[in-house]
């Protein structure tokens, strides 16, 4: 059997250190300000004002044009700063959706003027994106969502409710998907082919009809949102590409959610502090945590978390030619989820402790959000099960 | 199942049923709470509080395999009080003392529930109760810090392991004595303190317990809370699957329940499984303990407490995942429940230790080692 997997060897060229060091210390200064509990966040926390300090230093939209703000850099540029955005565990979700998601999509299918409103923006660290796709009947099955847009004059009439947005309520613009024509959702089962007719919108979050319902979470924090649309209007303009054409547009800014070092490394903070408290403890009088189990341990995280990086970056290389390996990065995903899922677990391993937030302790407020926060890494941007499906289909299943 | 536990679980399950609201531990997720004192005297007036005291303290002959009844239908519901903290704990400890008016008058506020009594031994991250104290007990008043201790609140008595001339004594101090002082942390659904003592007087004139009998006391109080906290988390393992059966069964996608998908299914067999392995060692662990071998206790403690915390904890991941983005919110009860594994797969020391001590199997004499 040839096997559809193929993860050729690719590095970032040494060209680029300069450029790694000089991000690194901007964070390094910056992290000073950060609690464990900040750091534990990582791209979930929602920080406009250092968006704005890292879209002046010109890290956000890297790849793209200079005439909507970007900087006509390489895809390997952006992935240096992304990778020490999260190694250190940077609040970079006010910028995130716009910078991995949102802005490539405008920019791949967007209008001139949709993409000279949004994509300078974006840029600056000014204008935060979210993304409507699931409703509250609509997850892993997701074309079969219910919110529904129709023609009005002038534009287009929005109503249904989107659910598990991250963010929503401190964004400014959702890309949101909802169907435009074709049948009631119910007959959309029994055969007719419920991917068509759904279309993007770009929805200003301000619009009259909008309301916005954070959801408390186990972290006692609120990061996703239930989202209403009452009668929402938008305009022609912003309507994203072709109209009908929604699920594969959306498919496609998937794709750029699930290959990059945020699908393993939203743990990867712990790591170090981890190893400096084992290395305390062998200093100390405390209990012997530094033995064999806990060597084995350590070894297997820095194993994985190498081998991981090794294949990330192997996409990168297939991206920048041009490929779109889907296969691969949902293999990349469901093995990088697994091991962000698995460090805390192997923290509280080697701690020993009750987890309690102690915010003196930077180390034990870190590892008590993560522990908390980390059965989401294996649902956002799309389940395990789901990454499973799309590997088995590679692999000749159907 | 005999007639006494039957009954016992048929009391806990209504009571449960009718007292117990999961909505109420909403909305302070994180932050640390008062223990709801309403619900402990009413769980007095069940005759719960104490259950384990001895004879000459007003116990009957209640002992850990109907506590762990209870606690086994505290874990089902997620209920959030530190029994085994604040009451079964306590009444081991009380019960290894010799009768006299304070011990008599601790034996009568634990049952009544009109104040909190509970055990501060650690002191240290990751420690079991093999290690002589810091904290000092200069035959008036004690000087050091616990970390992880439930139920303290100003009217609680503390029942604190200290060093006294190079041996272990358990001495009783009032939180509101002078030199007490602690800072409340959310565990869990629930709140442990870090309490700091500064020449605090001790309660009596007397140490409850001193040397050897305070060593066994100790560890025979922490391996019973071991066994009922693997009784618990069994619960909340049993307890988050028929949630998640019941959730799958209902949860539509692609036209059909998502229980009719096969990885699905399989992962429930696969749990299943594996509530019924912890079952079944929290058991084996009980009936070691009504053997009264202290260190074939520790050794079945110890295997209990690894597979119940690391199965509640299995379960509570694969429960969350399948009940997809809804099992993460607040709303859903299933994170309750996972909070409370988490808590109690940490306290009374985690699997990998309670492992190592399986592994070395021989609890007395690392105590002979530590304290010779």
């Amino acid at each position: 059997m040839s096997l559809p997997f193929r993860y050729p060897p690719f590095s970032i060229p040494t060209e680029f250190d300069a450029l790694r060091r000089e991000v690194r210390e901007f964070l390094n200064e910056a992290a000073k300000n950060w609690s464990g509990w900040d750091l534990g966040h990582s791209w979930m926390a929602f920080n406009r004002e250092f968006s704005r300090e890292v879209g002046r230093r010109g890290w956000i939209g890297i790849t793209w044009p200079k005439q909507y703000g970007g900087h006509e850099r390489t895809a390997l540029e952006r992935y240096v700063v992304v990778e020490e955005m999260l190694a250190i565990g940077a609040p970079v979700g006010a910028h995130w959706v716009g910078d991995r998601q949102s802005g490539p999509l405008l920019l791949r299918i967007g209008s001139e003027a949709q993409k000279q409103r949004f994509l300078p923006g974006i840029a600056a660290g000014e204008l935060a994106f979210c993304i409507g796709l699931s409703e509250p009947g609509a997850g892993s099955d997701l074309a079969s969502i219910r919110s529904r847009a129709e023609r009005v004059a002038g534009g287009w009439q929005l109503n249904g409710r989107k659910v598990w947005t991250t963010y929503a309520q401190h964004s400014d613009f959702m890309i949101g998907l909802f169907r435009s024509h074709g049948s009631p959702p119910l007959d959309v089962n029994k055969g007719t082919d419920k991917h068509k007719g759904l279309s993007q919108f770009l929805i200003d979050l301000k619009t009259p009809g909008i309301e916005v319902r954070p959801i408390r979470d186990l972290t006692g924090e609120a990061h996703f949102n239930e989202i209403t649309f009452d009668d929402v209007f938008v305009p022609d303009d912003l309507l994203l590409g072709q109209e009908g054409e929604g699920w594969a547009q959306a498919n496609a800014e998937l794709a750029f959610e699930r290959s990059g070092p945020d699908r393993y490394l939203s743990s990867f903070p712990l790591l170090a502090p981890t190893i400096d408290a084992v290395r305390a403890d062998e200093r100390s009088d405390l209990p012997a945590t530094n033995d064999r189990l806990t060597a084995r341990r350590i070894g297997e995280a820095v194993a994985d978390i190498v081998t991981l990086r090794e294949m990330s970056l192997s996409i990168l290389g297939r991206l920048a030619d041009g490929e779109t390996p889907a296969q691969e990065a949902a293999l990349t995903k469901d093995l990088g989820t697994t091991f962000e899922q698995r460090l805390p677990e192997m923290v509280r391993e080697i701690r020993e402790q009750l987890p309690v937030r102690d915010d003196s302790q930077a180390l034990s407020a870190m590892h008590v959000f993560l522990t908390e926060t980390t059965p989401t890494f294996s649902l956002r941007g799309g389940t395990r099960e789901i990454m499973r499906g799309i590997i088995a289909r590679g692999l000749g299943l159907r | 199942m005999d007639d006494i536990s039957t009954m016992l679980r048929d009391s806990a399950a209504d009571f449960l049923a009718s007292r117990h609201d999961l909505a109420r531990l909403k909305g302070a997720i994180g932050e640390p709470r008062a223990l709801d004192r309403k619900l402990w005297r009413e769980m007095a007036e069940l005759g719960w509080l104490g259950l384990g005291l001895s004879q000459q303290f007003g116990g009957d002959e209640i002992g850990l395999r109907e506590v762990t009844v209870l606690c086994e239908q505290f874990g089902r519901t997620a209920f959030a009080l530190p029994y085994i903290e604040a009451s079964l704990i306590p009444a081991l400890i009380l019960s290894a003392t010799t009768l006299a008016d304070l011990t008599q008058s601790l034996a009568e506020k634990l049952q009544s529930g009109t104040a909190l009594l509970t055990l501060a031994w650690q002191e240290q991250v990751g420690e079991f109760e093999n290690k002589l104290p810091t904290t000092h007990f200069d035959g008036a008043a004690i000087n050091g810090k616990k970390l992880f201790v439930a139920a303290v609140e100003a009217d609680s008595v503390l029942l604190v392991t200290a060093r006294a001339h190079d041996e272990l004594t358990i001495v009783a101090v009032a939180a509101n004595a002078p030199g007490v002082s602690w800072r409340d942390f959310a565990a869990g659904q629930g709140t442990v303190s870090t309490v700091s003592f500064e020449n605090s007087p001790i309660l009596g004139s007397a140490p409850l317990l001193t040397g050897v009998a305070a060593q066994h006391a100790l560890q025979r109080a922490l391996d019973a809370g071991r066994i009922a906290l693997s009784a618990q988390l069994s619960g909340l393992a049993s307890a988050m699957l028929e949630r998640t059966i019941k959730f799958v069964n209902e949860r539509v996608q692609f036209a059909r329940p998502i229980g009719s998908f096969q990885t699905i299914r399989h992962r429930c067999v696969d749990l299943y499984i594996a509530t019924q392995l912890a079952g079944a060692t929290w058991r084996d662990a009980l009936a070691v303990f009504e053997k009264n071998n202290a260190q074939e206790i520790a050794i079945a403690a110890s295997a209990a407490k690894a597979r119940c915390a690391d199965t509640a904890q299995r379960v509570a991941r694969e429960a969350i995942q399948m009940h997809g983005a809804m099992g993460f919110t607040e709303e859903a009860d299933i994170g309750l429940f996972a909070r409370a594994s988490l808590q109690g797969y940490a306290a009374l020391g985690s699997p990998l230790q309670h492992r190592r001590r399986f592994l070395q199997g021989q609890t007395v004499a690392m105590q002979e080692l530590a304290y010779g």
